[in-house]
């Protein structure tokens, strides 16, 4: 009975009341959370163990700075925001990606459903093959795919999250399709 | 002339739902159980040395300046002794 009044807690009333010392909803806010902070850090690592200690850090980073939540935003897209970050910065730190060079993608005039409609070719991605992609893919191109794919965040959403305009948002989309897409390619000519 | 009916929206539509059938399997693990002792258990440790270094920091120099204050000031101490009525 008392689960259930807890799941009824909106994101926002959790919080509000573990900053108010009811420290066991903590349990209930690590059970919502626990399995996107994880499937997110699976995704940018493709690595179970990487993934299992990242989590750990996002928790504990979360938890100790949720005194820090304004609530000027969705507390789901802080929590992204706080992974995306934990993951892009341990990712630059061990593999030393520069992460300059994705900024100069030139702006096109195009719309999100124009990209979208790009590239056929990931009509038919199978998940073996994503999974090796993906490790191909640099930090911040596969940090915006798994936030338009498996989130499934509009462009605004993706921009608050990231911290960038729309317009940023859409190219840096449009980079990691076809970057994607152009590696598809290259794995199968090489297969033919 | 509806959206959904717009070739490029279509078509758009088709990749992305195909590409989110694919990333969410791609990513579809279950938390490892252990996670969730392992965090507790680590912010259960924070809380901890938060604590002790409140009590060396804050609460011991509170004390330490109640006591200074006390032999600089005996008044305050005869205060302390006999309680207002």
């Amino acid at each position: 009975m008392e689960a259930k009044t807890q799941i009824s807690h909106s994101d926002e009333e959790l919080i509000e009341q573990i900053l108010n010392g009811e420290k066991e909803l903590l349990n209930t806010l690590y059970e919502r959370y626990a399995s996107k902070v994880y499937r997110k850090c699976i995704g940018m690592t493709g690595d179970a163990s990487l993934a299992k200690d990242l989590t750990h850090d996002i928790f504990i980073k979360i938890i100790t700075k949720l005194d820090t939540f304004k609530g000027k935003s969705k507390f789901s897209l802080w929590v992204h925001s706080i992974t995306h970050n934990h993951c892009i910065n341990f990712l630059v730190k061990e593999k030393r990606v520069q992460l300059e060079e994705l900024d100069t993608y030139k702006e096109e005039n195009l719309t999100i459903i124009d990209i979208e409609a790009q590239h056929e070719e990931l009509l038919k991605i199978r998940v073996t093959e994503l999974m090796k992609l993906m490790q191909l893919l640099h930090p911040k191109e596969k940090e915006i795919l798994l936030l338009r794919y498996q989130d499934e965040l509009s462009l605004k959403e993706i921009a608050e999250t990231l911290s960038i305009g729309e317009s940023a948002a859409k190219m840096r989309l449009k980079r990691g399709r076809d970057k994607l897409a152009n590696l598809l390619n290259t794995k199968k000519e090489r297969h033919e | 002339m509806n959206n959904n009916d717009h070739p490029a929206q279509r078509k758009g539509d088709q990749i992305r739902n195909n590409l989110t059938n694919v990333f969410k399997e791609y990513t579809n693990k279950e938390v490892p159980a252990e996670l969730k002792k392992e965090v507790f258990s680590t912010l259960a440790s924070i809380e901890l040395a938060a604590n002790i270094l409140d009590l060396f920091t804050v609460k011991f120099i509170r004390s330490e300046a109640e006591f200074l204050s006390e032999i600089v000031d005996p008044e305050k101490r005869n205060e302390k002794k006999s309680p207002e009525m």
